[in-house]
């Protein structure tokens, strides 16, 4: 029941963003199982207060790019720098996982780490946690994945 | 009314995009500045005058809630309607913010007319005398 909660505002934060911000719509909802292109950005954060826990986002590096050039408004996406793009996906990042957490626990507190670049080939959760819920779309030629993961609640 | 607005974020990227978004909510913009966080801002403001002020809460040095608290302590800049722009939509933080002296709060993310009527609305607040 919470898992199904906190899936669907994933979901409902991810394509808002998209919508609102982009200005671009997911193509497709993709299988939780399908396998990750390994060309992709990896953006972390944590948050604490109501619940502690991390959210991470996985883009297509051509997707990032694409929706990077969308959200400042440059006309062609290949004069966006690497830093600019990483920029605007963290910001990507910070939004979703403020959305979702506004739409899943409204009336909570939560404080939010800045987002960080990881390496595209990672590695594994440190822990086991309590609930992972990840979300994936194809969009913009390429994927949007977020993932996050609740310490000390069960789904 | 054409609009003298200060831009305050730490991410250039999103300074760009709430620029942009002015663009395309229609308000006519006759100067803006932007600051990477409140330090940055409050020497704007010592040089300008501005009609709105649009923060982020989360940048380093001052953050917007010190920013919004440094304004509201001001017997002048208090009167410069702020609206918070900011991912966490929270009840708790709205309040919180506007307790310390934001006259308006928009969650990211949001639609180039939100902004505008949240502009709109702040500043009407404004003429009419300010925020008490």
């Amino acid at each position: 029941m919470l898992a199904e909660k906190i899936s669907n505002a994933l979901g409902a934060a991810m394509e808002s963003v998209l919508e609102t911000m982009f200005f671009t719509m997911p193509d497709r909802q993709m299988d939780n199982d399908e396998t990750l292109p390994a060309d992709c950005y990896r953006i972390r954060m944590t948050f604490s207060g109501a619940c502690e826990g991390r959210f991470e986002v996985q883009i297509a590096k051509e997707s990032a790019r694409a929706m990077a050039s969308s959200f400042t408004g440059a006309f062609d996406p290949d004069e966006l720098t690497e830093s600019s793009v990483l920029e605007v996906t963290a910001e990507l990042t910070n939004m979703i996982c403020g959305a979702m957490l506004s739409q899943w626990a409204g009336d909570a507190i939560f404080s939010l780490s800045s987002p960080a670049a990881l390496p595209a080939a990672g590695e594994g959760p440190d822990s086991e946690p309590a609930v992972r819920i990840r979300r994936a779309f194809e969009v913009d030629g390429g994927f949007l994945a977020a993932q996050l993961e609740l310490n000390g609640l069960r789904a | 009314m054409p609009f003298r607005v200060l831009i305050v974020d730490d991410s250039p990227s999103m300074r760009t995009f709430i620029r942009r978004v002015l663009d395309l909510s229609g308000i006519e913009i006759s100067a803006h500045w932007e600051a990477a966080d409140g330090i940055e801002a409050l020497a704007v403001l010592e040089r300008e005058w501005v009609d709105v002020i649009l923060t982020d809460i989360n940048m380093p040095r001052m953050n917007g809630e010190e920013f919004v608290r440094q304004l509201g302590a001001s017997g002048v800049l208090k009167t410069v309607p702020v609206i918070v722009i900011s991912t966490d939509a929270t009840t708790a933080r709205r309040a919180h913010l506007t307790a310390l002296g934001a006259h308006g709060y928009l969650a990211k993310p949001f639609r180039p007319e939100e902004l505008r009527e949240e502009i709109e609305r702040v500043t009407e607040v404004a003429i009419a005398g300010g925020k008490d």
